[in-house]
């Protein structure tokens, strides 16, 4: 079990290592919107690369009734 | 390209609205756009293009993802002209030029509800010359850009172009004032959440090792080992202590120092001690002689505190936003016509009595003032919650605040907007909170005296013990102090209080101010204000004249109302078409009526008298009676009446009011009317409602003052903004939903569905919360003083101490969530509320 003497301090240090990341996330503006985050990923950027390539399938999965 | 869908969709895309804003499409509008493959129909020219624009720029995933339509048509939201905005004294008002060459401003936006809304602004606004930076903030509806300018001018150039593409995308935006409550509270929400964050990855941490101290006392552990752990939970702890328990220390400190008692001093000894004494325990060689560590409670019960102060705080940031600042309700900026007839878009602060402003149809009127050209009527609803609209003229008053209707208005200020009525309320409502008493929690009451009392008895007995035992003082002081900790005393009140904010979310009531719960108790009287909260204008119907077709006479009404601001076209609108009516050369004829030409003959709906040429006498003398219809006639001979339903009232009881007028007179409270509305209709309504104490003809000031007066708690129950200062005064304010920001800041709860029962629901839940709350606090302080004389006597091990804190404060806290496991039993009509 001498182990533990390595590993306990080490999740102390972890701890704060995680606050640190937190704090700084926090700092960052990372959580002042919750909302728009989780939905940035359905949006593409106009004009990019995959974009594009949808533009020219033009969507199949609406208006596909013809 | 061809559609094929089935009619079922197609009628489902009818009844939907208008593609882009939602709204009812006007009947004889057939304009479509193709979205998707798809026709779909939408309600103005305004609509049409911003769905072009949209496209055009290659923004269409917009339409997929919103999550639903703008639910305003361009330019009929907060809008301000753009052009008003060219004048370079007007935006610098609103814009901020940094050294680097750039200009910073914030835009109130309209129509922006989800993620969508904010991608396609942002997007579409990018490739406008010269812009650096523009972002959406959801949350508070705002757009903050920033672009290149040199000067005023060009600042102002940029600030009318980004206006302008925002319209053009089918949006609206205004310039706000930067808004430092928004700063404010974004700082104290970053604030809050680090606060959670570490105390939250702490107590996980400290409970983990926790758990195998604990399994450690069973299965045994070599001491070494246990130091380890011991000090790792110390050090965990007091990174939670230091960092994440500072809002506590700082408010106990704050309210120490103002000479008074709150909750945050017996938290911050709870945390205070339960570190403390641990940390003694720690470095005393406490480990050595297996006593007790108390580090995992004290960081759990921060953590948990913190998250119950963090919702709380969320929701009264929701309602203390920027927007319900008064100055939402004016215009950004208004015409002033020179004496030489020159026009300049002003701010309505810089107005000065004696100005003269031309008001467009559908503005909100900047100033008060006096009427110098023009008539036609104002729509005073956002100011008195009342619907119908006050016939003006030359020479007639109009307050600020209030919407015009159909026609040009030219104004003589005659007081400047920051002294209007109008500005008098917030001053009013400042003064109310003021002079209302403040509420004094029971724990409050009682902490003072148990925070002496923990002192004391630890003193006390630290002095005896040094005389009986001077090796046993210091373990037995630590354990007294540990079972005397004022944790689940500490606990009783907020998690309660939590849990019934939590409970009256759910049954559609927004809780803003918590305390108001323990107001509730010393209620005697429920003032309720009539027009919007217990009326509510009725509905409009259609009594066509010998041989006229009754749905024909409503398609043509409809068309002809197409574009009429005035609540009773509005009113009219709702009704169903089944026809698109067209009409040439439509014109508003002000004060009087709508007149549009088809085949050639002359179609009129408006005043009786104007609407009809009376050919005969039975006609005539129906107008004599017919005071609030309006007649639609066709070249002068009359086809039909149109007129709110009800016997000629033309208001109607809310649903459910008669419900909780028996619902506060049960709970033993005197109800009372309070209105603004002239005496006859506040009597009737009255009257229907068996009310006896009524109120008419008040302003905001007066019913302020009626709150101020009464003998006992009251209840205030209002929507309008004039029932703002009265809201602030009230033992307990409740808003209804349909309150604009501004008044609901004002109030204590807010009805988020506008059900009248939702008021007897909040009642209930106050009840049954003192009730919890009185149960909790005799709990904590009787499990204190039971455990006290066992711990001063040396007779209590640490372990027990321990435990039973625990115990303790997971009984009030279990206690405290009774409150949540009521199933929902409230009915559709409310009248069987949650809480039997």
């Amino acid at each position: 079990m001498e182990v533990i003497w390595v590993l306990i301090p080490l999740s102390v240090l972890l701890m704060l290592l995680a606050v640190r990341a937190f704090v700084w996330a926090v700092r960052s503006r990372q959580f002042d919107d919750l909302d728009r985050e989780a939905s940035r990923i359905l949006f593409e950027e106009p004009g990019s690369e995959s974009a594009r390539v949808d533009k020219e399938s033009e969507h199949p999965r609406r208006g596909g009734h013809d | 390209m061809t559609t094929a869908t089935s009619p079922a969709v197609d009628a489902l895309a009818e009844r939907d609205g208008c593609f882009h804003c939602g709204l009812p499409v006007p009947a004889g509008f057939d304009l479509e756009v193709t979205v998707g493959g798809r026709q779909h129909p939408v309600c103005c020219h305004g609509c049409q293009a911003a769905v072009a624009f949209i496209q055009d720029a290659g923004l269409d995933d917009f339409y997929r993802l919103r999550a639903a339509p703008t639910g305003t048509r361009p330019g009929e939201g907060v809008a301000a002209d753009p052009s008003a905005f060219a004048d370079a004294d007007v935006a610098a008002r609103f814009l901020h030029l940094d050294p680097a060459g750039r200009a910073h401003g914030d835009l109130a936006l309209d129509g922006v509800g989800c993620a969508a809304c904010a991608w396609v602004i942002e997007h579409g606004v990018k490739d406008l010359p010269g812009l650096q930076q523009a972002r959406v903030d959801l949350a508070n509806g705002r757009l903050s850009a920033s672009w290149d300018a040199n000067d005023a001018t060009t600042a102002a150039v940029g600030l009318t172009r980004l206006m302008e593409r925002i319209n053009a995308l089918g949006f609206d935006a205004v310039p706000a004032q930067p808004a430092e409550e928004l700063v404010l509270h974004e700082q104290q929400r970053r604030r809050s959440l680090t606060a959670i964050g570490i105390s939250g990855i702490g107590a996980m941490q400290v409970m983990m090792l926790a758990i195998a101290d604990y399994a450690g006392l069973f299965s045994g552990m070599a001491d070494d080992h246990r130091a380890l752990i011991v000090w790792a939970q110390m050090v965990l702890t007091g990174v939670v202590v230091v960092w994440g328990a500072q809002p506590f220390f700082k408010g106990a400190w704050q309210t120490l120092q103002a000479g008074r008692m709150g909750i945050d001093v017996p938290v911050s000894l709870a945390i205070g001690l339960g570190w403390g004494v641990s940390t003694v325990v720690v470095l005393s060689g406490g480990i050595e002689r297996g006593e007790h560590v108390y580090f995992d409670s004290v960081a759990m019960f921060t953590f948990f505190l913190l998250l119950g102060r963090h919702l709380e705080q969320s929701v009264r940031h929701r309602f203390a936003r920027a927007d319900a600042r008064l100055d939402a309700l004016l215009p950004a900026a208004v015409t002033r016509l020179a004496p030489d007839g020159d026009r300049t878009s002003v701010l309505p602060a810089q107005l000065q009595a004696g100005d003269v402003i031309e008001v467009p149809p559908g503005g909100i009127i900047a100033a008060d003032g006096k009427v110098l050209e023009g008539t036609g009527e104002i729509d005073r609803a956002a100011l008195t919650g009342e619907s119908r609209p006050q016939d003006v003229g030359p020479g007639t008053t109009v307050p600020a605040g209030s919407r015009n209707g159909a026609t040009r208005l030219q104004l003589e200020v005659t007081r400047p907007a920051t002294n209007s009525a109008l500005a008098a309320i917030p001053n009013l409502l400042a003064r109310a909170r003021a002079e209302r008493p403040p509420v004094v929690h029971l724990a409050d009451r009682v902490s003072g005296i148990i925070v002496a009392a923990v002192l004391f008895i630890a003193a006390v007995t630290a002095v005896v013990w040094s005389f009986i035992d001077p090796a046993r003082v210091l373990p037995v002081t630590l354990a007294t102090l540990m079972v005397t900790c004022p944790c689940a005393f500490a606990l009783a009140t907020p998690v309660t209080l939590t849990a019934a904010t939590m409970r009256l979310r759910r049954l559609g009531i927004l809780l803003v101010d918590p305390s108001a719960l323990e107001r509730a108790a010393r209620l005697r009287h429920a003032y309720l204000d009539k027009t919007g909260t217990l009326t509510e204008p009725g509905q409009i119907t259609c009594d066509p004249f010998d041989g006229a077709d009754r749905q024909d006479c409503v398609d043509h009404a409809v068309a002809l109302e197409r574009d009429v601001p005035h609540p009773l076209a509005a009113a009219l609108r709702r009704l169903p078409v089944s026809a698109n009516v067209t009409f040439e050369a439509l014109r508003v004829v002000p004060g009087s009526g709508v007149e549009g030409f088809k085949d050639g003959r002359r179609w009129r709906i408006g005043r009786p008298r104007w609407a009809a040429s009376f050919e005969n006498d039975a006609t005539e003398s129906a107008t004599e009676s017919d005071e609030g219809s309006i007649w639609l006639s066709v070249d002068g001979s009359p086809l039909a009446r149109f007129r709110s339903a009800h016997g000629g009232a033309d208001e109607t009881l809310r649903t459910g009011a008669t419900e909780l007028l028996r619902a506060l007179r049960d709970r033993g409270l005197d109800p009372a009317i309070v209105s603004g509305d002239v005496a006859d209709r506040v009597r009737a309504a009255a009257g229907q409602l068996g009310i006896e104490r009524w109120w008419a003809d008040l302003d905001p000031g007066s019913k302020y003052a009626l709150l101020a007066e009464a003998d006992g708690g009251v209840l205030y129950l209002g929507d309008g903004l004039n029932d703002a200062p009265a809201l602030g005064r009230a033992g307990v304010a409740v808003a209804m939903a349909s309150a604009c920001d501004f008044t609901r800041s004002a109030a204590d709860a807010v009805v988020l569905d506008d059900r009248l029962a939702g008021v007897a629901d909040l009642l209930d839940g106050a009840e049954r919360t003192r009730r919890i709350i009185r149960q909790n606090l005799l709990w904590a302080i009787s499990y204190n003083l039971l455990a006290m004389p066992l711990a001063v006597t040396g007779l209590i091990a640490p372990w027990a101490a321990a435990i039973g804190m625990s115990a303790s404060s997971l009984l009030v806290l279990g206690n405290a969530l009774r409150l949540l496991r009521r199933q929902e039993t409230a009915n559709a009509a409310g009248t069987v509320t949650a809480w039997k």
